[in-house]
């Protein structure tokens, strides 16, 4: 059980890394030196010994790291020390291990290198998570496998690489069956994947000691047509803004002026000048900036995307699922990314049910996307823009169903509408929506043609500014008021409408089911929801009924779990039909306070 | 709890910081008059709504007086018991209970419970939990 190190090709990466700090600082240099005329064979020293300042700290920093950081894999935990300045050992059961997340970016690739993260379950952001960076992608892959298969970790120990600077075999395996070497392979050599030795002496890491049987289900891959889903998001029309403001730090840097008040004057007067053919120009190109930004996301995102179910050891005890209807000791597998390759695993027996996401957009053009529901994920990482537990890209919503009823293992169960009661609250509320402005604006409208804000005005109430004889006319002959009614109008006619169409899609969006493995709640009128929810998975129900819904006797029941959010809520549900199905999904935990025959319960 | 001090500094403020405008003064002793009134219905109205029950198999909370919250967890899922006590809790002799499970919806808490009667829940909370494994985390 001896220490290993993490590999020294990380230095490596951390040199090129780092060159991406040394270009925006050699720029600054040179224009700063350019600016007091210094010679050019000056400035490009300064630039030289600037950049190698930069690399040598970068990569000092790396070598105490390396040097610091050591991992372990015992038979029962995950042990990692670490900590350049504060120290620290943290050690995981394995039996906690709940999903590993291997990231490469395309530095890290070309130096066949991964970084690992291991999710455990629990709350905290930080404890939650075990980082391993990077693996070599052998090393990486092996440990993943091991990790949530519950399988003892021959495989992993006996021809691993040994730590750098130790004697060979220094450490044996310590328990396990060795699995039988080739002698003469050197111990640092190791097999590349899929291609271990033949003879059936060197492990390799895809056929492994469970051999062929171990049969890995493709159950999704990419089709380049779901591309078209890809500019279905807000982002298609706010893109071109958030990349020209994401633009403005380095072209800043560089020396450009976007927004000097020059350019900014060309600019509007160029805009006002015709505005007709200006404005929509400017947002037809927006939209086009936008589009072909979420289109180029999509392709860096979900190149290569696979979504693979890998069976558990034949031989191996049933996942510790005692809560659960039936073993499941699969493991599931997300990868995807053009350049920076992800690959997800979650545990199988951890999974706690499956959501289909369907946005407004999307679902208008009929996608949707699939989420886990587990326990053990993360935070998405900086700068990554999908989901920890998202599944599939946007994709045709009968094929998310389908991939959706594959991961729950089971047909998923029909929904069944909520009450009428339910539309009509949420009409009224549309109703209340739309009312109480327009309403307050008449109110004010009247109030101003009354002599109200005339007087109100002279009396100094609206301030200094409004004293001034161009106010006075405008609020003395109409305009304000005209204003004010139109704005009245205006909220009638469009929020009102608007409204309505939210609350219909509201109320259709409704629904709940129960199957025999499954409880399904879905809600949403922008983005619908979808959530099948594993029963065994429950830990518990809240009931709220609030004065409104008590009036309409309706209630919500949500149901508490481990996993994702926490609690997914059935909305606005018949009283007696909510606490049934409560009550159903997880037998004998709420009938004892159930009392029957009416929806009074004490 | 909060609504007799909340009060008292409305009206010592109005007393001390302003030139007593009749209009202020009619708004502060509504606004006193409505928190002493909270302070004498509120934990009447709340004694009355809320109920709590453990039994061998759950723990099992109801509270809310416009909208109404039940509550039950399974004992096989509790993760943690605690109870607590503040200042003034300790000097009427409660105590609340607070019921953990693995979920981030939050726990379930049992207030203003008499403390002999506290501590006996949570030691019995804890045997129960003990006796069932697993948290289906």
């Amino acid at each position: 059980m001896s220490w290993r190190r993490l590999p020294r090709r990380s230095l490596a990466v951390s040199a090129v890394l780092s060159l991406g700090a040394v270009v925006p600082v050699d720029v600054v240099v040179v224009r700063v030196l350019h600016g007091r005329d210094w010679a050019w064979g000056t400035i490009a020293a300064v630039a030289a010994v600037a950049a190698a300042l930069i690399v040598a700290g970068v990569v000092a920093y790396d070598v105490t790291r390396l040097r610091s950081t050591r991992w372990r894999l015992t038979p029962e935990r995950l042990e990692l020390r670490s900590g350049v300045v504060s120290r620290q050992h943290r050690s995981v059961p394995r039996d906690r291990v709940r999903s590993v997340d291997l990231r490469a970016d395309p530095v890290r690739r070309a130096f066949g290198l991964t970084v690992v993260k291991i999710g455990t379950g629990g709350h905290g952001d930080e404890s939650a998570e075990l980082t391993l960076d990077p693996l070599t992608v052998t090393e990486a892959e092996a440990l993943r496998r091991v990790l949530l298969s519950g399988a003892p970790a021959d495989v992993f120990f006996t021809d691993a690489p040994v730590l750098a600077g130790a004697p060979p075999h220094e450490h044996e395996p310590s328990w396990g069956i060795e699995a039988p070497r080739a002698e003469g392979s050197s111990p640092g050599d190791v097999p590349s994947r899929g291609s271990g030795p033949s003879r059936g002496s060197g492990p390799s890491w895809e056929n492994g000691p469970a051999g062929a049987a171990r049969s890995v289900e493709v159950v999704a891959r990419l089709r380049w047509p779901w591309i078209r889903y890809a500019p279905l998001t807000v982002w298609s029309f706010a893109g071109a803004a958030l990349v020209l403001g994401a633009l403005y730090k380095p072209l800043d840097a560089l020396g450009v002026e976007v927004f000097s008040g020059e350019t900014a004057a060309v600019v509007w007067g160029w805009l006002t000048e015709r505005p007709w053919v200006t404005v929509p120009l400017v947002v037809a190109g927006n939209v086009v900036a936008g589009v072909t930004g979420a289109v180029l996301l999509f392709v860096e995102s979900w190149g290569g995307y696979r979504l693979e179910r890998e069976p558990g050891r034949p031989g191996a005890p049933p996942a510790r699922s005692q809560d659960g209807p039936a073993p499941r000791d699969g493991r599931w597998r997300v990868r995807r990314g053009l350049l920076t390759s992800r690959s997800l695993t979650l545990d199988e027996s951890r999974l706690r049910g499956v959501e289909i996401r369907e946005p407004l957009l999307l679902r208008l053009g009929g996608g949707a996307r699939v989420k886990a529901v587990a326990t053990g994920l993360g935070k998405a990482p900086e700068g990554e823009t999908e989901d920890v537990a998202a599944l599939t890209p946007p994709l045709p919503r009968a094929e998310a169903a389908r991939i959706a009823a594959r991961i729950a293992g089971a047909r998923l169960p029909e929904s069944v509408p909520h009450p009428a009661a339910a539309r009509r609250r949420r009409v009224r509320r549309a109703l209340i929506a739309a009312a109480a402005p327009a309403s307050a604006f008449a109110a004010t409208a009247w109030w101003i043609r009354n002599g109200g804000a005339e007087a109100w005005n002279r009396a100094g109430g609206l301030g200094a500014w409004a004293r001034a004889g161009e106010v006075q006319a405008w609020i003395r002959d109409g305009v304000l008021e005209a204003w004010v009614w139109g704005a009245a109008a205006a909220v009638l006619l469009l929020v009102l409408p608007l409204a309505l169409v939210l609350a219909v899609a509201g109320y259709r969006g409704l629904g709940h089911g129960l199957g025999g493995r499954h409880l399904l709640a879905r809600s949403g009128a922008v983005v619908r929801r979808t959530v099948a929810l594993d029963r065994g998975g429950i830990v518990g129900w809240t009931i709220t009924q609030s004065y409104v819904q008590r009036r309409a006797g309706l209630l919500t029941v949500s149901a508490t779990t481990a996993a994702g959010d926490g609690r997914y809520d059935v909305v606005d549900v018949g009283g007696d039909t909510g606490l049934d199905l409560a009550a159903r999904a997880v037998p004998g935990l709420l009938e004892p306070f159930l009392v029957r025959g009416g929806s009074r319960r004490g | 709890m909060l609504a007799v001090p909340v009060a008292g500094a409305a009206v010592a403020a109005y007393w001390l910081f302003t030139g007593h405008p009749v209009w202020l003064g009619v708004l502060v002793g509504g606004f006193a008059g409505c928190c002493l009134g909270l302070a004498v219905a509120g934990p009447r109205a709340s004694y009355r709504v809320e109920r709590w029950e453990v039994t061998d198999d759950a723990v099992y909370t109801r509270k809310g007086w416009l909208t109404h919250t039940w509550r039950v967890a399974p004992m096989s899922r509790v993760q943690t018991v605690d109870t607590a006590r503040g200042p003034v809790q300790r000097l009427f002799g409660l105590a609340d209970v607070t019921v953990t499970t693995a979920s981030a919806a939050g726990p379930i808490t049992i207030e203003g419970l008499d403390h002999e009667l506290a501590a006996e829940l949570a030691a019995r909370l804890t045997a129960i939990t003990q006796a069932t494994p697993g948290d289906a985390t």
